[in-house]
């Protein structure tokens, strides 16, 4: 290979059962579907990026960027070793009482709240400050310093959650002294780094998960960099950390593989329907969908399994149905999907071992994944037995074979628009504007269906469909973003911090500027609108006014107060993709599939599919 | 197309309306009790009133909402887009702070009778004797701003804005309402266009029917079986002796009927319950134990009867105080019905739960650096089961809200959160010992009235299959040097700044023996 050949760069995306390259040098463009090795994930991502080089003969990687489920897989399996936890005395069961909810209302009998930290690993320190940040007891790490005394040579992970540190931080940096002094090799999360803002649950929570996946992140990266010249990792808001930021900050990468097919979404919206698209990422187990509405869907909260993590991610929703969801008859009667998937293994009927019908199963009854298609690159399907599975159910609830499939499909795509409408409702949306965009390997299968239910315009089946996870995080730019709780700070405070965060997060990524939001309510509400703050705090207030009134439909008389700074700097996009061309691809009038090297596009009765010259195809009603 | 398909289709369709109106309501509602605790339910009706589906987040409203639609049908009936307010107790609501929007939906392209959409909020004060309206009250007088079914008009809404401490919220919360109930009429109407009026019609029914079905092969597992349940509230309003629940639960032939006709007569002090509270009891109690993917509909009472007194403690009658029976007597009336079930099927039902909602009301007084009032609900342990030990410091059966944070709460009130842990040891024993209580400790920077309203202060949460009892909860004032000052379970006192009030929840019952037979 030539010196001064284009540099080759690549995205690899972990996924459940594959990990997904996607390789671009110049004009060309190599992909590659490994299966995932759970037991180390750097050993496919290895694999899959050796092949994608020798496929395009190069010598080696000068970049890469990587989604990974290192963070995720940890925080959703909880296993692995305890972090430390140091808290206000009097506040140790901060998080096994965390806001007194029970996640089920109708369980007979609430399971115990599970915690990443046990009891025996949580130290309570004596001070506090108050919400302005004024000391109104000093700091007495008597407590902290007989568990160091005591502590044997092993390094470990610490987090350090203290009351309304995000006001004044110092009694948190004095503790991280401490532990530093006697265990210069322990990893400290402080939350007034990780999360510098106010809610003492949510902080604590998202704190201790960074320390718990902190460790093992250390050592997974430590592999991944030796496979490239520059790492990057995959960061929760749809923007590249590099490998320093995601390894201090691990919780910033919970989201880090579904964040990517959310960037390549926003990228056919662009091209194609700038106002937005619904992406809708369908998998085996699972479906992420996400209303993408021009820029990227930030959101500053969620749930990762059980843990409340509070740093910008984008806002994707999890229905739990998908490919491998399976169809049963209940005891009143009724035909249900899911909630239990037949997952990988034995998974589907069709794929030769299991007996029980899924949603997959439904569509091969149909023909709408052709017998001759080679799931995931190289099972073949086994019609046969995913019509035995199908008519087993058929009897049950006395229709025919075809009948019952076309119902498990209306089904499972009725459970995922019941959630899409409830989350476009929720954003002050409405899912009629939008084209549905949709990704992953059953995605474009049901596109059509869903978009029937929920009267989405048009559908949008990017190329590479089944890859666009990997497609979003090269098309994907540098990101820094900080957050602090301002609350009762005079206004010159807040300008100053807000200009101090701007400076901080242009200089890390790479940019001259930054954006920066401000959170405000009136005072006695508990929750907060963001407008864009120019360092006006009277000019805010008055655009938060006006976005109460189109979001809610009314004002109030009342008194405004800033609540949180909100600063995101994003660096340069890089070029776009070489186009996947489907070069003499023909208007396709439904019913029939198309089947495309990464996953099968359903076009239904009544809809017909027009390729257009980057290779997605565009599908409207006929 | 085939009945079994269509059921699950428009199982999600109903169940998306109301939960739409419930992300409208919890989008647009002001007050944190709406917007963050949840506190609010919405559900979709029929033409006879009877609930089709409902996004609860506050089971005490289970039940209690197909009443108060069907008493807003018999006397104020609204018409296709109108809506109707109630609160009264006695003419459909349960407590004076849960206002209810009910709106009339017609079906396009139909005749037939309305369908209706319904948002029950609870509002944080709508006067009442104490900030937070949830006063020591001996007379529903003395509890607030109270109106039967009338037509939701501006002199409506400028009449409780009057009375209100805090008019901002209310009106705040009032508009997210209508928003919700605006939007779960046009949902329905789209249903109805789509798939035709009768359809809709048909499958609300035949949703209703399924649930039924479910509760009923539930009912008839349990064969035939009666039990006899009796349990107390510690008293009418903080001393006195206690007021009894009793309970004649008869299982047979795939329905069940509850008879509190042996409940103590209505008492001189918040703790009765209308009969309301009673439904959502009994609903909530059966949802748990069919399964909780079952639909929320009228169908889960159809093998359901509830025989009352009126004018007893669990059928209030005028001028009765109610403002705790929501909150308080719906705990124990859970219990009761929990502890039958108990009795035929010992193997599967958990021990007595924390049983009170703890409230906890504090509220400014004259000459105060600004006017406020703040409110919440306090967890507790929930009973020892067959699954393994109770869960601590969680919100138990008929309440299910957020807790305020310590941060958000010392921002916005004169308070300081002292400590705030579970209380090691309050869960009953047992081969799977309940659940611990809380304990918190409110340090006051301002003088202001405190109000409290607990339960399960004098006898702790009963233990099963020879499990333990959880231990009671209690509260004080702490002196200088420790000193504990006791402050009954039910009261309001002014506080001065400086002090600090602490109360400790209960913990839930043990199950089984130790010894581990």
């Amino acid at each position: 290979m030539a010196a001064d050949s284009p540099e080759l760069r690549v995205a690899v995306d972990t996924g459940g059962t594959f990990t997904d390259v996607v390789a671009v040098q110049g004009a060309r463009v190599a992909v590659a579907k490994v299966p995932s090795t759970p037991d180390n994930p750097a050993r496919a991502v290895a694999q899959g990026m050796a092949r994608v080089i020798e496929g395009l003969g190069a010598r080696a990687a000068a970049s890469l960027i990587h989604g990974t489920t290192v963070a995720t897989n940890a925080l959703l399996e909880n296993r692995g070793e305890r972090p430390w936890l140091v808290v206000n005395r009097g506040f140790e069961d901060l998080l096994l009482i965390g806001r007194q909810a029970r996640p089920d209302l109708h369980a007979l009998q609430p399971a115990p709240r599970p915690v990443l930290v046990p009891p025996e690993r949580v130290v309570g320190v004596g001070g506090r400050v108050t919400a302005t940040g004024a000391e109104v007891e000093p700091l007495d790490v008597e407590a902290l310093d007989a568990v160091l005394a005591e502590l044997p040579g092993a390094p470990c992970s610490w987090a350090v959650c203290l009351l309304h540190a995000y006001a004044n931080p110092d009694h948190e940096r004095r503790v991280a002294e401490r532990i530093a002094r006697v265990r210069p090799g322990d990893a400290i999360s402080l939350s007034s780094e990780v999360l510098p803002v106010f809610r003492e649950v949510e902080r604590a929570s998202t704190t201790v998960a960074n320390a718990f996946v902190r460790p093992r992140m250390e050592r997974y990266l430590g592999e991944v960099e030796m496979l490239a010249g520059a790492v990057e990792i995959m960061g929760s808001s749809g923007g590249r950390l590099p490998v320093s930021v995601a390894r201090a900050q691990p919780v910033h990468t919970a989201l880090s593989g579904p964040a990517g097919g959310v960037v390549g979404a926003l990228g056919v919206a662009r091209s194609h329907h700038p106002d937005g698209v619904l992406s809708f990422d369908m998998g085996g187990t699972s479906t992420d969908v996400a209303l993408c509405r021009g820029e990227l869907p930030v959101r500053h909260g969620s749930m990762i399994g059980d843990w409340a993590i509070h740093v910008p991610m984008l806002d994707i929703h999890t229905v739990g149905a998908g490919g491998g969801s399976i169809a049963w008859v209940d005891d009143g009667g009724a035909l249900r999907v899911g909630p239990r998937s037949a997952g990988a293994d034995p998974g589907p009927a069709c794929y030769g071992r299991g007996e029980l019908p899924t949603v997959t199963d439904a569509n091969v009854v149909l023909g709408r994944l052709p017998a001759d298609t080679l799931l995931g690159g190289d099972i073949p399907i086994d019609a046969d037995r995913a019509r035995r599975a199908l008519s087993a159910l058929a009897v049950r609830i006395g229709a025919s074979v075809e009948e019952t499939a076309i119902g498990v499909i209306r089904i499972a795509v009725e459970t995922m628009a019941q959630a899409i409408r409830r989350i476009s409702v929720e954003r002050g949306e409405d899912p009629r504007r939008y084209p549905l965009c949709a990704l992953g390997g059953a995605g474009a299968l049901h596109a059509c269906a869903l978009a029937d239910v929920l009267g989405c315009p048009s559908v949008l089946v990017p190329a590479r469909a089944g890859l666009l996870s990997a497609v979003g995080m090269l098309q994907s730019a540098p990101i820094a973003e900080r957050s602090l709780t301002v609350l009762g700070r005079p206004e010159a405070e807040i300008v100053r911090r807000a200009e101090e965060l701007s400076r901080l997060c242009s200089r890390a990524a790479g940019t001259s500027e930054a954006q920066v939001g401000l959170e405000l309510r009136y005072r006695g509400q508990s929750f907060e609108l963001e407008v864009p703050f120019a360092g006006d705090p009277g000019e805010a207030a008055a655009a938060f006014a006006e976005r109460h009134r189109v979001r809610f439909g009314y004002v109030l008389d009342a008194p405004v107060e800033p609540v949180t700074l909100r600063v995101r700097a994003e660096g340069e996009m890089p070029p776009v993709l070489p186009s996947a061309g489907s070069a003499g691809a023909e208007e396709v009038m439904g019913p029939r599939a198309v089947a495309d090297l990464s996953a099968t596009l359903w076009v239904a009765e009544g809809w017909r599919a027009r390729p257009l010259a980057d290779g997605t195809w565009h599908l409207e009603r006929s | 197309m085939n009945e079994a398909i269509e059921l699950e289709l428009f199982r999600h369709r109903f169940a998306a309306v109301a939960e739409e109106m419930g992300e409208v309501l919890t989008l647009a509602g002001f007050s944190p009790n709406i917007k963050e605790r949840r506190d609010h339910s919405c559900a979709v009706f029929d033409g006879r009133g009877e609930m089709v589906a409902q996004a609860a987040h506050i089971p005490v409203h289970l039940g209690a909402a197909p009443l108060c639609v069907k008493a807003v049908l018999a006397t104020c009936p609204p018409g296709d887009g109108e809506t109707v307010i109630v609160n009264d107790p006695f003419a459909g609501g349960t407590h004076l702070p849960d206002i209810t929007l009910v709106t009339g939906v017609s079906l396009p392209g139909e005749g037939g009778e309305l369908f209706h959409v319904a948002t029950r909020a609870h509002h944080a004060d709508v006067g009442g004797l104490t900030p937070g309206s949830l006063p020591p009250s001996r007379r529903i007088e003395d509890e607030g701003w109270r109106t039967g079914p009338v037509a939701l008009t501006e002199e409506v809404v400028a009449s409780l804005l009057a009375e209100s401490r805090t008019p901002d919220e209310r009106r705040g919360d009032l508009a997210a309402q209508r928003a919700a109930n605006r939007l779960g009429r046009q949902r329905l109407q789209e249903l109805a266009a789509r798939y035709g009026g009768g359809v809709v019609r048909r499958q609300a029914e035949a949703l209703q029917a399924y649930t039924a079905r479910r509760v009923e092969a539930f009912l008839e597992e349990l064969g035939a079986g009666e039990a006899r349940v009796e349990d107390v509230l510690d008293d009418a309003l903080g001393e006195g002796p206690p007021v009894r629940i009793a309970l004649v639960m008869r299982v047979e032939g795939g329905r069940v009927d509850f008879d509190f006709r042996g409940s103590d007569p209505q008492v001189e002090g918040p703790m009765n319950a209308v009969r309301a509270i009673v439904e959502s009891a009994v609903f909530y109690t059966l949802l748990c134990l069919v399964g909780a993917d079952v639909p929320a509909n009228s169908g889960v009472m159809r093998p359901v009867t509830i025989r009352t007194a009126p004018g007893t403690v669990v059928d209030a009658v005028y001028p009765a105080a109610v403002a705790a029976g929501n909150v308080e007597t719906s705990q124990r009336l859970v219990d009761v019905c929990l502890a039958a079930f108990g009795e035929l099927l010992p193997a599967r039902v958990p021990a007595a739960s924390c049983g009170s909602m703890n409230n906890v009301l504090i509220g400014s007084v004259a000459g105060a650096s600004r006017p406020f009032v703040y409110y919440e609900t306090n967890g507790g342990g929930h009973g020892g089961g067959p699954a393994g030990p109770g869960a601590s410091g969680m919100q138990v059966h008929m309440t299910n809200t957020l807790n305020t944070p310590v941060e958000a709460l010392e921002h916005a009130f004169p308070l300081r959160i002292e400590r705030y842990g579970l209380a090691r040891g309050t869960g009953g024993r047992g081969r799977y010992p309940g659940g611990d209580g809380l304990e918190r400790a409110w340090r006051f920077l301002e003088p202001a009235e405190l109000t409290v309203i607990a339960d399960r202060r004098r006898r702790g949460p009963p233990g099963a299959m020879g499990g333990g009892d959880g231990t009671p909860g209690e509260q004080w004032l702490e002196g200088e040097g420790g000193a504990r000052m006791p402050v009954p379970g039910k009261g309001t006192r002014r506080v001065e700044a400086g002090a600090v009030f602490a109360m400790r929840t209960p913990g839930g019952g043990g199950w089984g023996s130790e010894e581990g037979g």
